[in-house]
């Protein structure tokens, strides 16, 4: 301490916020760069999945777009994610909404039971529902990834519209009950709106979640009914093609843009 | 509140059709997650107890058999010790990469920057591990970024590949958990009172010690509930150790992947799963304990 004192203290102090916002910037290249590889790969002519690339081509676009696996794989995740992510939105929303509204005395155990799955590791999930499953006899559908997806996502709307509804005082509805607007308009026309924006947020959180897991999909439907996830992974072992990186930059892609649009529709979800 | 509400509701004579919207209205929430939660770990445990039957089949049965397999063999109990070191390792790297990071960008005074920064670092938050142990495998490969940077630099004798090995592991590791371990920071230093640091200037205290003696003590919820985030998140890992680390390496929930999906032992599984989810909950209840009460956790 005492050489440090020495120094002029403002000196010392633009040389730690300089050498702390070097150590930032540094950190957000070790974020982005990882992903900067991936989709420059995509662009790559060689045959062969490397960094750096050979040289630039959009063959492995038209190659991935006229790939039966790839195009069955695409549709299987969007279907099972937008499935799971708008039961996902009814089960949290509903549960958000009428813990605001009312007052329960289990209100706490539906708190509990709409929180746990997120707590609860993916695998795990996967070998409960895989159990479930199979005593009700049912074993490599897709229907049950998208029952599973719903369960497993189910906090994130929750979470996202109880945030939303704290900020809304219950007096408003209540005004208009009392003003003759039935239950249903006052909802439509008063609560919704204000919290419309979470939301959104928390299907489009429901949604990429759903997109990009891989272990629920992976064993409740394996190989019969593969999603991009275990499409890649399986790819990634037996032919290692450039179109993995194709798919990786399209995911990457509607990633971002989902999460800046629920970052945009929130006004800044961590401030 | 509701007393206001069930007073008013009453006297208009619509306290009947309120009482019926509120149960009516929990029922959907409540029945569902009592069905796909509730009996799923119930049937989790008690498949736990089952007898397996070669092929991928199981039968009913009441056997401590699957558990006496697990704790009585030394592979997996040194299979557990060596998951909850690599856990506790990359908890500790993500909070020492982690809390400057968070700490910069909290006390950045402009709200669009923070945004910005804040936006990049969990861009990569919800991009499937599968993507991200291939662009890890990807950059340490031989002839690639990594391992050319470091025979450059003489770290490495010459650029072989990095991978599949326990450093990529690490490495991939604390890259998928740093924005876990960010945002949790953030939230806590962003709300910690600015008056409270400026009064430590103010009256004399240099930078690290207004650090030390002010702003760490004020984080510490913080550092408790990112640091048991990515310890539980470890623990549940899967992809990463399966693509990027060798079989003597992997951790016990690839173990339970391998037993269900692939071995087809599905009771084992469920035992080794009841084991992890137990030891999950427990470390909850130890950060709970640990934590100051005035945490916003459980604000919902």
């Amino acid at each position: 301490m005492s050489t440090i004192s020495e120094i002029d203290p403002s000196f010392r102090d633009s040389i730690l916020s300089g050498s702390l916002r070097l150590f930032a910037w540094l950190s957000m290249l070790f974020v982005i760069f990882p992903l900067f590889v991936i989709s420059m790969l995509a662009f790559n002519s060689g045959s062969f999945l490397a960094f750096p690339p050979e040289g630039f081509s959009l063959q492995w676009f038209s190659e991935t777009a006229s790939d039966p696996g790839w195009i069955e794989a695409i549709r299987n995740s969007f279907v099972v994610a937008a499935l799971a992510s708008v039961i996902a939105t009814s089960i949290g929303g509903s549960a958000a909404y009428a813990l605001y509204r009312y007052d329960y005395q289990f209100g706490i155990a539906i708190v509990g039971l709409a929180i746990i799955p997120v707590l609860i590791p993916p695998v795990i999930l996967a070998v409960m529902f895989l159990t479930f499953f199979a005593m009700l006899g049912s074993h490599g559908s897709i229907w049950n990834v998208v029952i599973a997806h719903a369960i497993f996502l189910t906090p994130f709307p929750f979470f996202m519209i109880s945030q939303g509804l704290k900020d809304v005082d219950r007096s408003y509805e209540e005004a208009a009950r009392n003003l003759g607007a039935s239950q249903l308009t006052a909802v439509r026309t008063i609560t919704l709106p204000l919290v419309g924006p979470n939301i959104v947020a928390g299907f489009l959180f429901a949604f990429i979640l759903s997109l990009n897991e891989y272990i629920i999909a992976w064993l409740l439907a394996g190989f019969a009914s593969p999603t991009v996830p275990v499409q890649i992974f399986t790819s990634l072992r037996y032919n290692y093609s450039p179109t993995i990186a194709v798919v990786s930059l399209f995911f990457i892609t509607v990633t971002i843009v989902a999460l800046a649009l629920a970052e945009y529709l929130t006004d800044g979800l961590w401030e | 509140m509701s007393t206001d509400t069930t007073t008013v509701e009453r006297i208009t004579g619509l306290g009947a059709v309120f009482q019926r919207t509120k149960y009516l209205l929990i029922s959907y929430p409540a029945l569902i997650l009592g069905i796909f939660v509730v009996i799923p770990i119930g049937i989790l445990f008690v498949v736990s107890f089952f007898q397996n039957i070669e092929g991928g089949f199981y039968e009913p049965a009441l056997t401590l058999e699957n558990y006496a397999r697990f704790f009585g063999s030394d592979l997996y109990r040194g299979r557990v010790l060596y998951t909850l070191r690599l856990a506790a390792i990359v908890s500790a790297i993500t909070l020492v990469v982690g809390y400057p990071i968070a700490y910069y960008i909290s006390q950045l005074s402009s709200r669009l920057w923070r945004r910005i920064y804040i936006s990049t670092i969990i861009s990569t938050l919800f991009l499937t591990f599968i993507i991200r142990a291939f662009a890890w495998q990807v950059l340490l490969e031989s002839d690639s970024v990594v391992p050319m940077i470091g025979a450059a630099i003489g770290i490495m004798d010459e650029a072989s590949s990095l991978v599949p090995s326990y450093f990529a592991l690490v490495v991939s590791m604390v890259y998928v958990f740093l924005p876990f371990m960010v945002i949790t920071l953030y939230v806590t230093l962003k709300n910690i009172d600015r008056s409270l640091i400026e009064a430590s200037r103010d009256l004399g205290a240099g930078p690290i010690t207004t650090f030390i003696r002010v702003t760490l003590p004020l984080s510490k919820n913080g550092i408790i509930s990112g640091v048991l985030l990515v310890f539980t998140l470890s623990l549940g890992i899967f992809v990463l150790p399966r693509i990027l680390a060798n079989p003597p390496q992997w951790t016990i929930a690839v173990l339970v992947g391998e037993q269900v999906g692939v071995e087809g032992n599905v009771p084992f599984g469920a035992a080794i799963s009841v084991v992890i989810l137990t030891t999950v909950l427990i470390m909850f209840a130890i950060g709970g304990y640990l934590m100051d009460d005035d945490s916003e956790v459980t604000n919902a």
